[in-house]
């Protein structure tokens, strides 16, 4: 029966600790009382000790030959060293570059937040050229048909009449409307749409509404956007004729949106570099 | 010249300053060497690419015990020579019969003249320890020859193999271990002492 198979892992640390003296005066002293006790630890660090000098008395190997370096040998190990580090960081730069690259446009293209509310019709629109430019031919044809923008309030009624006004204008409900302020009036579709309406004929305004019209112009507040002296005349025949952008022109645009901000021809070639001096730099490290 | 001044020297790029470290410390080095490897000319492959290592890396040396940081370059060199035998292992010289069959024990390889184990007086007590070492798994053998061979203590082990200090512990204990056992096999071997231990212990 082995002895040293009852002796615990830990006991052989310690018996280890003991031997090589690694061991503080405290624990050495409680240690010493633990061998005095038990002949198998005690056997166990005579085993322990024949081994360790078995060890060292093993013959010192005489050097086959110097390890000096010549000239030569520091020369060549310098310049490997240059070389190693240089495509080691040549290697590094690029793939930072690279990594900047690309995470300079996913957080452009992910978190800048106006791009998707406007990419998004700007896309609808081209994807339905063919229907917006019939819609717009269409346009062109009936332009020949003025359209009519009117004011259709008095200064009297522009609570509840205004906006009974501005409702007959716009539908053609014929609709009865009752101005809160300016008393009833009445609005039919046929004068509507049967002819263009002259202002004078569509309202005459009363006199206590003209006396409050005075009075209101020394404050002169616009009502939608429109001053009180214009109020019941024609501001205009013709529909906004703000420039609209041509399809092309907005496909311009979204390709300019879509292009990225480094040309793929760079990030290719970053990324060449980036492998090619990653494998010259592996190539001299495993051959060193 | 002091070894401080010698380092200072050789980090300034003073080649002889460094050569005369490298005199300092090589047999130390070859030696530990010589144990994990158990081969002379693996040792003395590892041990010059160590020189040629620690010639490159003069600039990264951050003061401390300079034989502990070339003894961490020399066991690193021997791991990478290790690594390189495992993955080129060596093919015996085996002749073959006209029929192409191997021949076992060839006459023509036996060497007559003594061995260069008779030359070097080495004693069957180290060729027994040294096979004890081989068998060991590296990382037990290196800690073991630091300790044992080299004479290292724990901190310094723990600083060349970069491990805890706990674990340069418990692989000795380990190590001592399997080598108490390995050389019971070689009992008439030994000296008397262990002998008779070893004796004491099979009762």
């Amino acid at each position: 029966m082995n002895r040293q198979a009852e002796i615990s892992e830990k006991d052989m640390t310690l018996l280890c600790e003991y031997l090589d003296d690694a061991m503080s005066i405290k624990d050495r002293a409680k240690f010493e009382k633990r061998l005095q006790q038990s002949p198998e630890l005690k056997q166990a660090l005579e085993d322990m000790t024949a081994l360790k000098l078995g060890m060292r008395s093993l013959p010192v190997r005489k050097v086959p030959h110097q390890f000096t370096l010549t000239r030569g040998e520091a020369e060549k190990a310098r310049r490997g060293r240059f070389l190693l580090s240089s495509f080691g960081w040549a290697s590094v730069v690029s793939m930072i570059l690279l990594a900047v690259i690309f995470g300079s446009e996913f957080i452009f293209s992910n978190f800048s937040a106006p791009q998707p509310a406007y990419e998004e019709p700007v896309t609808m629109m081209l994807e339905n050229e063919a229907a917006t430019e019939s819609v717009m031919k269409q346009a062109e044809e009936e332009d020949a048909q003025p359209v009519y923008l009117l004011n259709w309030v008095s200064v009297g009624g522009k609570g509840g009449g205004g906006a009974g006004g501005i409702g007959g204008g716009g539908s053609i409900t014929g609709d009865f409307m009752v101005g809160l302020g300016g008393g009833p009036v009445e609005t039919y579709a046929e004068d509507a749409v049967a002819e263009p309406l002259q202002a004078e004929d569509l309202l005459e305004p009363t006199e206590a509404a003209r006396m409050l019209s005075e009075e209101k112009i020394t404050v002169e507040p616009l009502i939608f956007g429109v001053r009180e002296d214009q109020l019941g005349q024609v501001i205009a025949v013709q529909p906004d004729e703000a420039p609209v952008p041509s399809i092309t022109a907005l496909r311009e645009g979204v390709e300019a949106e879509k292009e990225p901000l480094i040309a793929t021809n760079i990030k290719l070639i970053l990324a060449g570099l980036a492998a090619i001096f990653g494998l010259i730099w592996l190539l001299l490290r495993f051959k060193r | 010249m002091e070894e401080t001044e010698l380092i200072k020297l050789a980090v300034d790029g003073d080649l002889d300053a460094f050569n005369q470290l490298v005199l300092h410390h090589q047999e130390v080095a070859f030696n530990v060497a010589y144990r994990i490897m158990a081969d002379e000319n693996a040792a003395a492959d590892a041990t010059q690419e160590a020189v040629i290592s620690m010639y490159r890396k003069l600039d990264t040396y951050r003061g401390g015990s300079f034989k502990s940081w070339f003894l961490r370059i020399v066991t690193n060199a021997c791991y990478d020579e290790l690594r390189r035998q495992r993955r080129r292992p060596t093919v015996p010289i085996e002749p073959e019969t006209n029929d192409g069959e191997l021949i076992e024990s060839p006459e023509w390889l036996e060497d007559k003249s003594a061995g260069p184990e008779e030359v070097l007086g080495i004693s069957e007590l180290e060729e027994a320890i040294q096979h004890c070492l081989s068998g060991l798994d590296k990382k037990f053998r290196v800690v073991i020859t630091l300790v044992d061979v080299s004479g290292e203590d724990y901190e310094s082990v723990a600083r060349i193999i970069g491990t805890p200090i706990g674990t340069v512990k418990s692989r000795l204990a380990r190590a001592r271990q399997k080598m108490q056992h390995c050389l019971q096999g070689f009992r008439e071997l030994l000296p008397d002492q262990f002998r008779h231990n070893i004796e004491e212990n099979d009762e």
